[in-house]
C-alpha cells in the first residue's frame, strides 16, 4: 500500500542502537497512524491521546532492555493492539466492581472528532456498519483500509497466517456487503 | 454496493482530522524523556570522549559474543583501570559502571552475582560520600547514582529470590539484612549533607529501601520454609537487628516522649519490647521476625515525631509562662514538657483524647510482673498471670497488650 510508511534498515538499525534522533523520525513516520489506530478503536480523543503516548513510551522501554525490533511496522501496531486490549480489560474490571461507571462518559461524545464524523453521513454510516460486524471481522478491515497493513505485518501482530488472514479479509468484507444490502 | 465501492468507502476513513498539536507535544515530552535516559546520556558522553565505537549493548544484561570481546578488550586498557576511582561527577565515571556491569555479566552463579550487586550498590553510596555537595552541580549526576544504587539492591534480590536450596544455604543472610539496613542510615545522613532540593529524591531511595528489606525478608521465610532449617541464620539476623535497635536507643535521650498517637516514653517502649521479643525470637524466630520488622518500622515512624528543637523550644516558653503564673518548679525538661503540651492541650479544650492517661501503680506493679517472668524467660508464667487478672489486663494501653499477642 503506497501510504504505509516504511523504516529503512539503517533507520531501524539506528533505532535499535538508542539514537534518539532515529527514534523521533519513527515518530514522525507513525504517531498520525498510531492516533487514528486508537481512535476508531475508542471513539474518545482523550484516550487516544492517552494510549498514543504510552504507545511510544513502551516502545522505547522495550528497546531500552536490548530487545531488537524486526520490523517496526508490526511492533508498534502489536504495542498498541496490546495496550487497547489492556485498557478494556481494566476497564471491564472497573466496570464489574463499579457498575455506576457504565453510565457513558458524554465527554467523550463532545469532542472534535466526533463532530467531524457526525458531520460526514456516509462515514457515520459506514462506522455504525462497522459496528455490526463481529470484532475480528472489524478489525481486519480497519487493519486493510484504514491502517494500510499488508497480510504479512497483519501475521505479526495477530500471529495468524498471512493466507487465513486473506480469506478472512474477504469474508469480512462480504459480511460487510450484506449489512449494507440489508 | 460492490465490493470495490466498500473498499474504497473503507478507505475514506484514513482521512481523519488528527490533533496535530497534541501530537508535536507528545514528541517533545517523548524526546525529553529519551535525552534523560541514563542510557544515552551513557552513549553521548561515551561519545565525546571517542569511544563511539563501543557498542551500547554492551550496558545491558543479555551479552552477545561481539560484546564480551570488545569488553574484554576494554577491562585491559587504561582507560577502564583509571575509571575505578572516578566519582559520580567525574568523566570517567560511566566506565566504571561499564566495568561493573562487565564483572556482573560475566559472573553466571547466583551467589556471586547477589555478592556482586550488594557490592556495587554499597559503592554507590561510598561514591555520594566522598563528592562534595556542592561539586554535584548536575541533578542528572544525583539521580543517575542513586538509581543505579536501588537498581543494584533490585538485582540482588530478584538473583537471592531465584536460588534453589543450595544456593539458599550459601546466602549470607543476615549480612545482607546488615547493608540494607547501613544503607537507610547512610542516605538518611547522605540527605542531611545534601541539604537542598535533592531531599527529596534520598526521601524516595529511604522508602523504596523500606519496602525492599521487607521484601528480602519475606524472601528469606519463605525460603526457610521450602527448604527448612536457616533458623540459626534468621536467629543472628534478629538479634542483630535488636542491637542495631538498641544502639539507636543508646543515642535517644531518655525523656524522649511522643504524644501522637498516645503518650510514650520511646526509650521505655523500645526496652519492654526488646526484652520481649528476644525472648520470643529464641523458640519462634520465623513468626517473630515480620513482627520485629513490624515494629523497626514503626520505631523508624516514631523517631521521626520526635518534636522538633524549634518545637520544644516552643512547649518550653509555654510550660516557663504557666510555671511562671503558678510559681510552681521553673526547671524546664523533657518529662514535663509532655506535662505542659497536655495542659496545653487541654486548656484548648482540644485533642483531649489524644492523650491517654497515665499508667496507675497497680497497672505498672503488674506490668513490671510480667516483664520480670518475661525476662526470665517464663513466657507461660506470665501468660498465667495476665489469665489470671483480665481486669488490669485489660485496661493496659494498647500497645503493651498488642505486643502480649
Amino acid at each position: 500500500m503506497a501510504n504505509t510508511p516504511k523504516i529503512k534498515t539503517n533507520l531501524l538499525l539506528k533505532i535499535n542502537d538508542l539514537d534518539p534522533d532515529a527514534f523521533s523520525q519513527a515518530y514522525d513516520m507513525y504517531s498520525e497512524k498510531i492516533y487514528k489506530f486508537f481512535y476508531y478503536r475508542t471513539n474518545s480523543q482523550e484516550l487516544t491521546e492517552d494510549l498514543t503516548s504510552q504507545t511510544f513510551l513502551k516502545a522505547w522501554d522495550y528497546l531500552r532492555q536490548n530487545n531488537k525490533i524486526d520490523h517496526f511496522t508490526s511492533f508498534i501496531y502489536r504495542i498498541a493492539h496490546n495496550l487497547l486490549v489492556d485498557h478494556y480489560r481494566k476497564k471491564k474490571e472497573i466496570h464489574d466492581d463499579e457498575l455506576m461507571n457504565r453510565i457513558p462518559d458524554t465527554k467523550y461524545s463532545k469532542d472534535i472528532l466526533n463532530e467531524t464524523i457526525d458531520n460526514n453521513l456516509n462515514k457515520k454510516e459506514l462506522l455504525s456498519k462497522l459496528d455490526q460486524l463481529n470484532h475480528d471481522d472489524k478489525e481486519i478491515l480497519m487493519f486493510r483500509y484504514v491502517d494500510d497493513l499488508d497480510f504479512k505485518e497483519m501475521s505479526k501482530i495477530t500471529g495468524k497466517s498471512p493466507n487465513a488472514l486473506y480469506v478472512k479479509l474477504h469474508r469480512a468484507l462480504k459480511k460487510l456487503k450484506i449489512i449494507y444490502e440489508n | 454496493m460492490k465490493i470495490k465501492q466498500l473498499e474504497k468507502e473503507l478507505k475514506t476513513l484514513k482521512d481523519l482530522p488528527v490533533d496535530r498539536n497534541f501530537l508535536t507535544l507528545n514528541k517533545d515530552q517523548l524526546l525529553e524523556t529519551i535525552y534523560n535516559d541514563p542510557l544515552v546520556q551513557v552513549k553521548e558522553e561515551m561519545g565525546r570522549k571517542n569511544l563511539s565505537f563501543f557498542n551500547m549493548r554492551a550496558f545491558k544484561l543479555k551479552a552477545v559474543p561481539a560484546f564480551l570481546v570488545i569488553i574484554a578488550l576494554l577491562l585491559s586498557t587504561g582507560t577502564a583501570y583509571a575509571s575505578q576511582d572516578s566519582l559520580p561527577n567525574d568523566m570517567l565515571y560511566p566506565v566504571k559502571l561499564l566495568t561493573e556491569k562487565v564483572e556482573q555479566t560475566l559472573t553466571f552463579d547466583k551467589v556471586k552475582k547477589t555478592e556482586i550487586a550488594f557490592k556495587h550498590a554499597q559503592r554507590r553510596i561510598d561514591e555520594l560520600s566522598m563528592v562534595e555537595p556542592k561539586e554535584i552541580t548536575n541533578k542528572k549526576v544525583l539521580t543517575k547514582t542513586l538509581d543505579n544504587y536501588e537498581n543494584n539492591i533490585n538485582l540482588g534480590i530478584e538473583y537471592i529470590k531465584k536460588m534453589n536450596e543450595t544456593e539458599t544455604t550459601l546466602i549470607p543472610i543476615n549480612k545482607y539484612d546488615r547493608e540494607l539496613t547501613e544503607g537507610r542510615k547512610n542516605i538518611k545522613e547522605l540527605s542531611e549533607i545534601m541539604n537542598y532540593q535533592e531531599i527529596n529524591e534520598f526521601k524516595a531511595v529511604d522508602s523504596i529501601l523500606q519496602k525492599k528489606q521487607s521484601e528480602y525478608l519475606n524472601i528469606i521465610l519463605n525460603k526457610a520454609n521450602e527448604f527448612g532449617d536457616l533458623i540459626p541464620q534468621l536467629e543472628t539476623l534478629a538479634n542483630d537487628r535488636i542491637i542495631i535497635w538498641e544502639e539507636e536507643l543508646r543515642a535517644l535521650p531518655n525523656n524522649t516522649i511522643i504524644i501522637e498517637p498516645e503518650n510514650i516514653n520511646l526509650k521505655e517502649d523500645a526496652q519492654e519490647k526488646i526484652t520481649i521479643l528476644r525472648a520470643r525470637i529464641q523458640n519462634e524466630v520465623k513468626e517473630m521476625i515480620p513482627v520485629l520488622q513490624k515494629e523497626l518500622t514503626t520505631w523508624s515512624a516514631n523517631l521521626n515525631k520526635i518534636p522538633t528543637s524549634s518545637h520544644l523550644e516552643n512547649i518550653e516558653s509555654r510550660t516557663t509562662e504557666t510555671n511562671t503564673t503558678n510559681t510552681t518548679n521553673p526547671e524546664t525538661t523533657t518529662a514535663n514538657t509532655q506535662d505542659s503540651a497536655k495542659n496545653q492541650a487541654t486548656d484548648d479544650g482540644q485533642r483531649q483524647e489524644a492523650t491517654s492517661p497515665d499508667i496507675t501503680p497497680e497497672q505498672q506493679a503488674f506490668k513490671n510482673q510480667i516483664m520480670e517472668l518475661i525476662k526470665q524467660g517464663d513466657i507461660d508464667g506470665a501468660m498465667n498471670l495476665i489469665n489470671s487478672n483480665p481486669d488490669v489486663n485489660e485496661s493496659m494501653p494498647s500497645d503493651f497488650t498488642d505486643m502480649l499477642q
